[in-house]
């Protein structure tokens, strides 16, 4: 049987679907993209908190189990977390007793359950912004061995 | 068999393109613009402060006294400074807060300010005095801070961590 009318669709309903079909498509993929690359936390502006991790300048030593840190740098670090490494493995846990350190101030730490063999290393926290508020960002692609 | 072989018309096709650029665009801007460092407010070279002489000295009441004369020997206007002590020989950072010890003047989160508005490089050598320190102390770190305009004309306070001193202290 032969049809008269071979269009199935008027081009106008064609080209509105088509549209509707890209932009669908589109926030699909920034959705997914931006949840691949983690919610944007900023410093200083509109700076991405990454940034402000690479600035900061840690000074800190290791002796008789106390653990001496200095921010040597121009960012306010909001806490530390201390990473431990020995030949069981490691372990990641927020220092005790540290409430901040402020631009140039510096201060010591107990911090005993180390010996010889282990390797010490800070991941200092920064608090930034977010799009849900103020949010702490821990800096661990620059943590700072300390022996 | 379809005679038309066109899927949308020449125009659809360059505003779809045009659409999907301005698009892609748009996200790549918003996700990269966080990426673009802001202008670094850091302490510019030539800030720097000098220990001139000391004197640390053991009181009555078994505590000590130190009194340091600092000059300004950079080239800017030095508005604070935080100074810290070490208390023992083998102590790599110094971690002792003085600014509790700090005798005449207003001290707000361990910095102290020096007198007037600013210490400027001219300006004659300052004499400033701690008391009742708990422990002997074997060393002093002093870190000045310096006042810099930011771009929309506020004014912002740096630590010149470069400028650091550090004296060595016989109590």
């Amino acid at each position: 049987m032969k049809r008269g009318n071979k269009n199935a669709i008027s081009p106008v309903i064609a080209t509105v679907l088509l549209i509707m079909m890209v932009v669908v498509i589109a926030l699909i993929i920034f959705l997914w993209f931006r949840n691949i690359s983690g919610e944007v936390i900023t410093k200083e502006g509109s700076q991405n908190i990454k940034l402000s991790c690479q600035k900061v300048k840690i000074e800190a030593s290791y002796s008789l189990g106390i653990l001496y840190i200095k921010n040597a740098g121009d960012i306010p670090i909001s806490g530390m977390k201390v990473k431990v490494s020995g030949p069981s493995g490691s372990n990641t846990e927020i220092l005790p007793g540290f409430e901040g350190l402020n631009p140039g101030a510096s201060d010591q730490y107990t911090f005993d359950s180390l010996d010889d063999s282990n390797e010490l290393e800070l991941m200092p926290i920064l608090l930034g912004n977010s799009d849900e508020g103020q949010r702490n960002y821990v800096c661990e692609d620059d943590a700072q061995a300390v022996m | 068999m379809i005679k038309n072989k066109l899927g949308v018309s020449g125009m659809i096709g360059y505003v779809l393109l045009i659409g999907i650029v301005m698009a892609i665009g748009t996200f790549m801007y918003v996700f990269l613009k966080s990426y673009v460092p802001a202008d670094d407010l850091t302490c510019p070279d030539g800030a720097a402060i000098s220990v001139l002489s000391y004197t640390c000295v053991e009181n009555a009441a078994g505590t000590y006294d130190l009194n340091i004369t600092l000059k300004n020997t950079g080239r800017f206007e030095l508005i604070a400074y935080r100074i810290y002590a070490t208390n023992g020989l083998d102590q790599e950072i110094a971690t002792i807060d003085l600014s509790d010890n700090f005798v005449d003047g207003n001290v707000g989160a361990g910095i102290i300010p020096f007198p007037g508005i600013s210490y400027g490089t001219d300006a004659d050598p300052l004499l400033q005095s701690f008391e009742g320190i708990t422990s002997k102390i074997y060393s002093i770190d002093i870190t000045p801070s310096i006042s810099i305009n930011t771009e929309d004309n506020r004014k912002k306070t740096v630590v010149c961590g470069e400028a650091r001193v550090r004296e060595k202290i016989t109590c």
